[in-house]
């Protein structure tokens, strides 16, 4: 079918250029005369640009045609339900992002993928913010606590295991939280969520592949084959604890700092598959911020990690090695969040962000804490550095520990330090921004979980009818 | 496996295709074992995609593990490895002469992907990047070749007789 097409296709264009061949004779004879009437109004329709309005350096006229009509066509949906259906309908292979990827050397890569920028040390907020020692010394013996419980006393205790790690984490913040709701108001109406399911897609460009191939085919042979620039990543992770807020939280820099704004962004030459990279199978693409749509709270504050799968790893490789593996799960854990409740926002890798989302994250293993602040620009990556010079940034901190060792019921030199900043990501306070956090969407738009409500506020009509 | 057998495979199959015999059992107290000149062997491959320099791809002996190699590399060239990882390639087939139909394969290669230590690079020589001289040497015997068919359309009369008296 799609051979004899195709095949009528070149034989039209053979026959018009022996026709244009005809027109340059006529060209040259004293029949034709010059004829200029500029006043007549044209009945043929306006000329089409050349390109669409925009920013489309480093994009074919086609290329940029095309995505102009997909961006358009997506913005004419009205929910986010019917969005993400319409970007997910076509089944495709995927190239595996994991948060936990085991192999060696593929931090640089990671970076160029999530087009971010790592910082050592955490953002300029946390320094003005300072814990009231009060509260400090009001949380620390229930720290000890559960410490001893998880690491001691219980006989679960003795076995490493990946089960014990999260159960740490999620014993921990299920102590810390309610001593915290008189500080932080927003933790109030926040909602926690253990085992969570956080699951992302996006589109890359810079990455070649095969769009379709037809051996069949009655073309030349290099016409038999066509190449797409764009790469379809997929991450799936399992987060121990979330917690999630009514507003998001403050944005580290503004959009418009010398940070954010990079033209000259690392451009990789490598194909994925060389970092060891597998492929899904030929499926739907998954999104999960880790709520249903339409959930009151839609903005994460704080998640929690385990890293047990590192020190499997340190055994094999040793420390500098792992040191970046850390690094590369903080960095994809957190985007994966963000991203995922981007696109729950209405934004997807044909809409960009508006505003920038930001997000914390906690590695931890009960005795050693890391802490990352993420802050997400763009989610478009299908653009070239030159149209699209925004970047993604990531803060991180070293390894510290929080308790150096436990011997007969006694933690033994507690740190301070690493308990402060703790509670300073968990102090965090999100603020409502003045501005439409959904400028894509209508604003009559409802998702499905805003309309219903769980617990009616009418009361139960209890009163049974009697003879 | 019969006696006659096994000394026809020893006749066919070359040394560096063959099995390894197995390592004779360790018991506790037992000098240290030690294998002098084992049948392990390792080729260096041109990588198909661009890879970082850092890395580097190995056609090796079947038998081969990650440890293996790691120590082939580390004791006999005194190279540091980091990690090594498999694939293994299945065998191009056979075909019937005749019928066209698939007869056998060629045997499956195992590759190993081993990248470096810190610090180390490698660039694969370009040695199979010249133009070699074979090409021009086959159009120079074409073109004579060509020649002398063409002297003998002319002299189609006369071949019989040698070619001082045409």
């Amino acid at each position: 079918m799609a051979a004899s097409l195709i095949g009528r296709h070149f034989f039209i264009q053979s026959r018009n250029r022996r026709t244009l061949t005809l027109k340059s004779r006529l060209k040259y004879s004293s029949a034709v005369q010059a004829v200029s009437n500029e006043d007549v109004e044209s009945l043929y329709p306006p000329v089409k640009p050349r390109f669409p309005p925009g920013n489309w350096t480093s994009m074919t006229e086609e290329e940029a045609w095309t995505r102009y009509e997909a961006m358009q066509e997506m913005t004419a949906v009205p929910t986010v339900k019917e969005r993400l259906e319409k970007l997910t309908k076509k089944q495709m292979r995927a190239y595996r992002f994991p948060v936990n990827n085991k192999s060696v050397r593929v931090l640089e890569f990671q970076k160029n993928v999530t087009k971010s920028h790592l910082i050592k040390g955490l953002p300029t907020v946390y320094d003005s913010l300072q814990v009231d020692s009060l509260i400090l010394e009001k949380i620390k013996p229930y720290i000890i606590e559960v410490l001893l419980l998880e690491k001691e006393r219980l006989f679960r205790s003795r076995f490493r295991d990946i089960h014990r790690d999260s159960l740490i984490l999620r014993n921990l913040i299920q102590t810390l939280l309610p001593l915290l709701y008189e500080h932080n108001t927003a933790l109030r109406t926040s909602q926690v969520d253990e085992e969570v399911d956080i699951k992302g897609f996006w589109d890359r460009s810079g990455f070649k592949r095969v769009m379709w191939y037809d051996p069949e085919m009655e073309r030349p042979k290099e016409f038999r084959i066509k190449y797409a620039n764009d790469v379809r990543f997929q991450t799936a992770h399992v987060c121990d604890v979330s917690i999630r807020t009514e507003n998001p939280l403050k944005e580290f820099l503004p959009i418009d700092d010398e940070l954010c704004i990079n033209e000259e962004f690392p451009v990789l030459e490598y194909h994925p598959k060389v970092f060891g990279t597998s492929k899904t199978d030929r499926e739907k693409s998954q999104l999960t911020p880790g709520y249903n749509l339409g959930d009151p709270c839609e903005f994460g504050l704080v998640s929690f990690h385990n890293t047990v799968w590192l020190d499997y790893q340190r055994r094999k490789y040793g420390d500098a090695v792992t040191e970046e593996m850390r690094q590369g799960m903080g960095l994809t854990a957190s985007f994966t969040w963000l991203l995922a409740q981007a696109y729950s926002q209405g934004f997807n890798s044909l809409l960009d962000v508006t505003y920038p989302m930001t997000t914390q994250t906690v590695l931890s293993d009960g005795q050693k804490m890391s802490f990352f602040a993420y802050q997400l620009n763009t989610i478009d990556m299908l653009k070239n550095n030159m149209a699209n010079p925004r970047q993604n940034i990531c803060w991180y901190t070293d390894e510290t520990q929080l308790y150096e060792k436990i011997e007969d019921g006694k933690v033994i030199g507690f740190n301070d330090e690493t308990c402060e900043t703790l509670l300073k990501f968990l102090l965090m306070k999100p603020e409502r921004r003045n501005i439409n956090m959904k400028p894509t969407l209508p604003a009559e738009s409802s998702d499905i979980l805003s309309e219903t409500e769980f617990i009616s506020r009418n009361p139960l009509d209890l009163s049974t009818e009697t003879n | 496996m019969s006696h006659f057998t096994k000394n026809l495979i020893g006749k066919y199959i070359p040394l560096w295709k063959r099995k390894i015999p197995k390592y004779p059992i360790y018991w506790k107290g037992d000098p240290q074992l030690r294998v002098f000149l084992p049948l392990f062997w390792m080729k260096l491959l041109k990588p198909k995609n661009k890879i970082p320099s850092d890395r580097v791809q190995f056609e090796v002996h079947p038998q081969m593990s990650t440890m293996d190699v790691k120590n082939y590399l580390e004791k006999i060239y005194k190279v540091p490895v980091t990690d090594v990882k498999f694939a293994t390639h299945q065998g191009e087939p056979i075909e019937h002469p005749l019928r066209g139909s698939v007869v056998t394969r060629e045997d499956d290669k195992k590759i190993a992907f081993v990248v470096l230590g810190e610090g180390q690079t490698f660039e694969f020589p370009g040695i199979f990047d010249k133009p070699s001289d074979t090409g021009k040497q086959m159009e120079d015997y074409k073109v004579e070749n060509r020649k002398m068919e063409r002297a003998n359309q002319k002299l189609w009369d006369k071949l019989s007789l040698p070619p001082w008296f045409r």
